[in-house]
């Protein structure tokens, strides 16, 4: 479950963006990555609360989405289906770069605010700082759940997912939107690398392409973008793992999670709740 | 009369024999300039990256201290170094690279024993000679003689000992091991060294041959960490690296578990330390590196090494540095020529003064076995006690 978590915000912020741009975000595990020591830094600054940290990094998480915007998909050929992609790809690897450069190559601990409170529930140990890291996705979750179907974003982000040229004509600003959903998968990428780190215990410069697979891996499982879907498959991958790892091995974790894959695809080819991707009028 | 001549004829002889053996016995040729080339590999990518910034480091600095002495024999020593971040399909290229087109007298590295497991047999076909200075993995000469060689003690000989103590001091009676399946040296550590240590001491090896084992990128070692929690152990075997083992040690101590956490020699450095925090509190590895080392010429190298590198030398570096002055130093045993048409030899020469050589370095006195290729060191105990490795027993070299 706590992994899983941590896969679904992974999952959801990938799937935003390819439900609404049918283009695919590789930066997308490097930018939780970079988030992630931004929220180390916060928290070795020592009087920042969690929330507050959370909350700063998610902003830095929502720049770095902004900036990939502007590198990716503002300023690349979207006719060319290929090449924001790939520029996606290089912006990930630039910062995978910085940042070894600039933090080196070691695991840096991250420390457990709430370390010392822990309940015991039977033979399982669950400590507070798993219970917050739960509770802190499924908050965001349903925060995502009531941006996208209560407010203007949110219905003017569904409607570019339809069809950008439909929703041109209805006067939606289409760049804009489109602009704003990376900043708001930028905000949940920022969210995820606080948690995961917290998760982890560590941060390294090479956490960001797992996450990315992991959580491409439950957006696909899910629904290709469908946010619900994403939402599902995300927590989906994370149980399996912990089922495999704790009923057989570590080694045959991959093996179960990318064969379940296999097989929901081979009976629902569109995932567990659909995709939602569309034509392009 | 006739015996006076006799006897100034055999002294004619004598002389006239010295002095035609000294005539034929060849002259030593100076070694040509203007540099000698070393090759390097290593990688600062990966589970083991922090130990190949630390090792390109090392060489450095030795490279540095040697050339402003004059290098050996007046000719300075080159450095061509690589990283294979973190890809072991790169070495094959890369021995071949430095064998064929820099033309290097000898090889040190790699970073790890899987590595090691590609880099030995080139080297032992292409006939250059490598010296690797963090390859533990026990066995791992054996089939790649006589070309390589390493400075550092493998796992099977340097933890064995330390282990045996801890074990009977502590009065394990039952240990589980927690391996990372990903990585070459803990992998063989969790599946080979471990249970075959445990079994020969006779304690209860609770995983017995199917370790409890996670892969080096995993987020969380919740599940692992809770199969070994019900397993109630009274020691916990380390099979991973250091960051990745630190964050095991994290998990353990954040599930309230007390158990003593075990590790081999790998593990002590600073990366384990600075990792783990408080949760590595009192764990307890084997070393074979005394920073500590009172002996006068030790301190004077380690004084200049910390100077330049502003922090505390550890394992990796200092072997490093100790890899660059044994290639110089079996260069000037074997009468190393230097000269372009001499490469084969010189390599040859290199190796065979490899075989028996004795270094006084920054990690001590300690010598290459002739047959082996195996270094000769003391063994160590390491606990962590109040946030700092204190090593608190000495084995001496061959015990």
């Amino acid at each position: 479950m706590l992994v899983g978590s941590t896969y679904a915000l992974v999952a959801l912020g990938f799937t935003l963006v390819l439900g609404t741009l049918d283009l695919l975000n590789f930066a997308h595990g490097e930018t939780i990555m970079v988030s992630a020591y931004a929220g180390l830094l916060m928290t070795m600054i020592g009087f920042l609360p969690f929330p507050a940290i959370l909350l700063l990094t998610m902003l830095v998480g929502a720049s770095l989405g902004g900036i990939v915007y502007v590198i990716s998909f503002r300023w690349v050929d979207k006719t060319v289906w290929t090449a924001p992609a790939l520029s996606t790809v290089g912006v990930g690897l630039l910062l995978q770069t910085a940042a070894t450069r600039i933090w080196g190559t070691d695991q840096q601990p991250v420390p457990d605010p709430l370390s010392a409170i822990r309940m015991q529930l039977g033979p399982l140990t669950i400590s507070a700082s798993a219970v917050l890291i739960i509770l802190t996705t499924l908050v965001l979750m349903a925060g995502l759940h009531l941006v996208l179907k209560r407010t203007r974003l949110g219905g003017a982000i569904r409607a570019v997912a339809e069809s950008f040229t439909t929703a041109a004509l209805l006067g939606i600003p289409v760049e804009r939107t489109i602009a704003l959903t990376i900043v708001v998968s930028g905000l949940l990428a920022g969210a995820a690398g606080v948690l995961t780190s917290l998760v982890y215990h560590t941060v390294t410069p090479f956490i960001g392409l797992n996450l990315l697979l992991k959580g491409m891996t439950g957006m696909v499982l899910g629904g290709l973008g469908n946010v619900y879907g994403a939402m599902i498959g995300g927590l989906f991958v994370g149980i399996l793992e912990t089922l495999t790892v704790s009923y057989g091995s570590s080694s045959y974790q991959d093996i179960v999670v990318f064969a379940t894959l296999i097989l929901v695809l081979m009976f629902r080819p569109a995932g567990l709740l659909g995709t939602q991707i569309r034509e392009r009028a | 009369m006739k015996r006076r001549n006799g006897l100034l004829n055999l002294a004619a002889t004598a002389a006239a024999s010295v002095l035609f053996v000294l005539a034929a016995a060849p002259t030593r040729a100076d070694m040509q300039g203007p540099e000698i080339k070393i090759g390097v590999i290593y990688t600062v990518e990966g589970a083991w990256g922090s130990y190949g910034a630390k090792s390109f480091r090392g060489v450095r600095y030795a490279a540095d201290d040697l050339n402003a002495k004059g290098g050996i024999e007046g000719v300075k020593i080159k450095l061509v170094e690589y990283d294979n971040h973190n890809s072991p399909t790169d070495l094959p290229n890369i021995v071949q690279r430095l064998a064929t087109i820099d033309k290097v007298v000898a090889i040190i590295g790699p970073n790890t024993s899987g590595e090691a497991e590609i880099v030995f047999p080139f080297c032992n076909k292409l006939e250059i000679p490598v010296l690797g200075t963090s390859v533990a993995k026990g066995g791992i000469l054996d089939h790649n003689r006589p070309w390589a060689f390493r400075n550092v003690m493998p796992d099977d000989k340097n933890t064995a000992p330390v282990i045996a103590e801890i074990v009977k001091q502590k009065n394990i009676k039952k240990v589980a091991v927690i391996m990372d399946v990903k990585d070459a040296i803990s992998k063989y550590m969790g599946t080979v060294f471990w249970p075959g240590l445990f079994d020969k001491l006779g304690v209860d090896n609770l995983t017995k041959n199917d370790a409890v084992s996670f892969q080096s990128g995993d987020p969380s070692v919740t599940a692992q960490v809770t199969k070994i929690k019900a397993m109630n152990p009274d020691a916990i075997a380390l099979a991973a690296s250091p960051g990745d083992a630190a964050k095991v040690a994290i998990e353990v101590r954040r599930q309230g578990m007390n158990q003593q956490l075990l590790g081999a020699g790998g593990l002590f450095g600073d990366e384990f330390l600075k990792t783990g925090g408080t949760a590595v509190e009192g764990a307890i590895t084997a070393a074979q590196f005394w920073r500590d080392n009172p002996d006068p010429k030790v301190r004077a190298l380690v004084a200049s090494f910390e100077k330049r590198s502003g922090t505390p030398i550890v394992l990796h570096e200092a072997y490093a540095y100790d890899a660059v002055l044994t290639i110089a130093a079996a260069a000037v045993k074997g009468g190393v020529t230097n000269k372009p048409d001499d490469l084969a030899k010189d390599r040859e020469r290199v190796r065979n003064a490899l075989d028996g050589i004795q270094i006084d370095g920054i990690s001590g006195h300690h010598s290459l076995d002739a047959k082996t290729g195996e270094v000769d060191r003391p063994t160590m105990k390491a606990t962590i006690t109040d946030g700092k490795w204190v090593l608190v027993a000495v084995h001496a070299s061959g015990s």
